[in-house]
């Protein structure tokens, strides 16, 4: 039943290259119940953090069997789905290794019962041949008797490994993380702290811990593991920080934790192939970007991420604006058929048909025989663009600036709904280019209800501005999705330059104009649309090019400054995107 | 221009004979809400994903109540005169024909309006004097003869929430004359019999066929517009009874129709070669 691999190295080498893990994340995310990506990690064991479950990329270089990896990803993507990998239990496991594999013995037992209708069979059988002890009932009570002295088994390197920092990481990227003071100051330099490692964690620190706890003392004894680990005494010595216990994997050689003196040139090859082969797992997207110095683009250089922002519980209240709904409504129109019309250009075959039936009844006749195409239809995709960068945090008055874009964005979103346009609202901010986030608040499927209004509400404003990137994105999904509508339009609602990590001044300035200009050429209108007074407002004005950007002192003037600009916008982008229609 | 008339035979798709009852298996109380509200001559309303069972629904309950079914697909381009009739020139004579509304009021059967949202509203708008208490179809062309919907006269629609555009909602007015009744996927195992009985596999096959089903149900917003329905498992099963193996079985009628995007179909095959191989 097993195999080896369809796509390892050898595919990554060859000319269409494709990340060898892309396929398990839909069944990672089933399992889950959520998104998660399956990524390669260049860590001993596999482990997940709250967006992605990381795999060994060693074991893939010594040709795992499918079999192993499909083990691998469920108990791992199930750990996820059952709450097991919450950063408030799995907290309590940080830098003690043997107390987190004895917990994911326990883990995995319990969450193949929460998730068992969604747990391929196979590897329900190898979880429940591991360890059939009793269950435990949640999470905090599998740490409680993972701390006691019952006696479970380590789980095997085939469960993978849990690591408390990472999940701390992801969990506050992914809720969006209230604004440091660093984002609120908008331009300050980008701080990278270096990820502490719950494995490199000196042994001196895990000694102190031992120490200090002395329950654990009692419990599974980690001075004399120490010892054991730092004296020689027992198990062999393995890579990990150093020599920590590096036990085999109970169903053979499959994910070695026993990686060996080898293991430095397969990371420097893989390393390279990563660089070769962007993952790109759905929800993923990576970009170019401009690069005005050199003169040229730099491939795959932005990774953007769609994600599900936080749900607040207060929503973001549209507010009606007559202006603004009359501009709307004269925008993007199309031709449509008007039947039984008493004047037209052709007949209408239908009324003609029930004209003669009635005439040869001896019936009186309606006689609105013909038909005629009036400009009435809706023909319109909108994409709304929220810059959540920290800078928008900054007040105005008792509201701050990113509050009165949101308003702006509800009452665009809501206007353009009530005319049945394709409209989809997203909130954009990043840090690096590694790492530029979308946060989904509408889709351009669906409606703009209360689910989307709180999610509006739950965006926090956080990192920075790397527009480019976020104009290319926009672009793709109003492309993708912009469904038989010709007319495309990307309205972005900012207050400031951009600006990120390597990403400012005039290099930025070039990226972001060159990725209007593709957008154009895509036949996506772009324009900016700022809310109170902002300080760079003339360099905006030069960005955007003046008939692209307005300025506008409170959301309730939207309608009049709007409707010139989304016009001309459409009007551009018909003519440079050899589209036929306009506004 | 195109101009094209329908016959409204054409719509009707189904009529039932009795004695081959179609097989359904209540998952809740749809059965006993279905049969108390057309007893009362309440309109009905089915609402669920595609392929959950809704127009079998109708068939089962138009047997079990032996009415005649008239099922009409709406599309965008259907008018009011192919629900309720025209005249037709045959051989300089004007003939007037029913459309199936109009069958099913003077017959006392079962209409059943299949993704009422995609026709447009005004030529749906016969169905507001029906679906009151007045019961009564206004034949315009007919110089406005009203028929009395007789006995055993029900209108079914349905509609699929989360697949219409803004634009095309059923109205508030229409819909609160209505008895709704919610259908999801059946629970696992009566989705299990469900897809031996009417795929003809055994019960472990069904039970792999039906968990990777509900597997890729949790797959929301990756990329799917739908789901795998109880109808896709079925055609997968349906495809082993012919000797395909399960796994080309589901590749070709899960994961083929499901999506184009390349990425995903290798996801897809990757889970169902996880969950069925």
């Amino acid at each position: 039943m097993a195999r080896s691999l369809p796509d390892g190295l050898a595919a990554a080498g060859s000319s269409e290259r494709r990340d060898p893990l892309d396929h398990w994340s839909l069944l990672a995310s089933a399992v889950a119940g959520r998104a998660v990506d399956v990524v390669l990690t260049d860590r001993p064991r596999a482990y997940a953090d709250g967006e992605a479950i990381h795999l060994p990329r060693r074991g893939f270089d010594d040709g795992i069997e499918e079999e192993d990896v499909m083990t691998t990803v469920v108990v791992q993507a199930m750990l996820l789905g059952a709450g097991s990998l919450e950063p408030a239990v799995v907290g309590h496991l940080t830098a003690r290794r043997s107390l987190a594999r004895r917990y994911l013995t326990l883990e995995a037992e319990r969450a193949i019962r929460v998730r068992a209708s969604f747990v391929p069979r196979r590897v329900a059988a190898v979880v429940s041949s591991h360890w059939s002890g009793s269950g435990s009932t949640s999470a905090s009570e599998s740490l409680d008797r993972a701390r006691s002295r019952e006696d479970v088994p380590d789980a095997p390197a085939a469960f993978g490994a849990v690591r408390p920092r990472a999940l701390r990481q992801s969990g506050d990227q992914a809720r969006g993380g209230a604004p440091s003071k660093l984002d609120e100051q908008g331009r300050t330099e980008l701080v990278i702290t270096p990820e502490m490692d719950d494995e490199e964690e000196s042994e001196s620190a895990n000694f102190m811990k031992a120490l200090s706890s002395p329950l654990n003392l009692f419990g599974e004894n980690p001075l004399m593991k120490w010892m054991k680990q730092n004296l020689g005494v027992g198990s062999r010595p393995s890579p990990e920080g150093g020599g920590v216990d590096g036990e085999m994997p109970a169903g053979g050689a499959s994910w070695g934790d026993d990686a060996g003196p080898d293991a430095a040139p397969v990371l420097a090859v893989a390393s390279h192939l990563a660089t070769a082969a962007p993952a790109v797992p759905p929800g993923r997207f990576t970009y170019p970007e401009w690069d005005a110095i050199e003169g040229c683009y730099r491939p795959d250089h932005c990774h953007v991420r769609e994600l599900e922002p936080a749900h607040a519980t207060e929503v973001v209240r549209p507010v009606p604006d007559a202006a603004l709904q009359r501009e709307i409504a004269r925008l993007g129109l199309d031709y449509e058929r008007h039947r039984r019309q008493l004047e037209g250009p052709d007949l209408d075959l239908e009324a003609v048909v029930d004209f003669t039936v009635s005439r040869a009844r001896r019936h009186q006749a309606d006689d609105r025989l013909y038909q005629v195409r009036l400009k009435t239809a809706r023909d319109l995709a909108v994409l709304v663009l929220l810059d959540a960068s920290g800078s928008t945090g900054d007040h105005r008055g008792a509201r701050t600036i990113f509050d009165q874009e949101r308003q702006v964005v509800a009452n665009l979103v809501d206007v353009l709904e009530r005319f049945g346009d394709r409209v989809g609202a997203f909130a954009f901010s990043s840090r690096g280019r590694g790492m530029v986030r979308f946060q989904r608040i509408k889709e351009l499927d669906g409606r703009f209800d209360d689910t989307c209004l709180s999610r509006l509400a739950g965006v926090k404003p956080n990192g920075y501005t790397r527009l480019g990137a976020a104009i290319r994105h926009s672009t793709h999904v109003l492309a993708a999705g912009g469904g038989a509508a010709n007319r495309l339009l990307l309205v972005v609602v900012s207050d400031g330059l951009p600006y990120d990590d390597g990403y400012e001044g005039a290099y930025a300035d070039a990226d972001t104009r060159r990725a209007i200009d593709e957008a154009v050429a895509e036949g996506v209108g772009c324009l900016c649309v700022s809310v109170g007074a902002a300080k760079g407002e003339d360099a905006l004005a030069e960005l955007w090019g003046s008939a692209s950007q307005v300025r506008v002192d409170d959301p309730t003037d939207l309608g009049d400054a709007i409707g010139p600009l989304m016009r001309a916008a459409l009007d551009v982008a018909a003519h440079r995107g050899g589209g036929a229609c306009s506004a | 221009m195109t101009t094209h008339l329908t016959d409204p035979t054409d719509q009707t798709d189904l009529e039932l004979h009795p004695g081959d009852e179609p097989f359904y298996l209540p998952v809740h109380n749809e059965v006993k809400v279905f049969r108390a509200a057309w007893k009362r001559e309440l309109p009905i309303l089915l609402k669920g994903p595609t392929g959950c069972g809704k127009t079998r629904l109708v068939e089962y309950m138009a047997h079990l109540l032996e009415v005649p079914l008239h099922t009409v697909s709406c599309h965008e381009d259907i008018t009011s005169a192919d629900l309720v009739g025209r005249y037709v020139i045959t051989g300089g004579d004007t003939v007037w024909q029913d459309g199936p509304l109009t069958r099913s009021v003077r017959e006392g059967g079962i209409c059943y309006l299949d993704e009422i949202v995609e026709a447009r509203q005004d030529s749906t708008v016969a169905i507001h004097s029906l679906a009151d208490h007045r019961r009564e179809l206004t034949l315009e062309r007919q110089g406005g003869t009203v028929l009395r919907a007789a006995p055993g006269f029900a209108l079914v629609v349905s509609y699929n929430p989360g697949y219409q555009s803004v634009l095309k909602d059923l109205k508030m007015s229409t819909r609160q004359r209505m008895v709704a009744i919610e259908l999801s996927f059946p629970p696992p195992d009566v989705e299990r019999s469900i897809v031996m009985r009417e795929a003809g596999v055994d019960e472990s096959t069904a039970a792999g066929l039906v968990q990777l089903g509900g597997a890729i149900r949790q797959l929301d917003g990756q990329g799917l517009k739908e789901v795998a329905s109880t109808r896709t498992l079925i055609a997968a099963g349906s495809l082993m009874s012919e000797g395909l193996t399960i796994v080309e079985a589901a590749e070709s009628a899960v994961a083929g129709p499901l999506t184009d995007d390349r990425r995903i179909h290798d996801g897809l095959v990757q889970m169902i070669r996880s969950y069925l191989d």
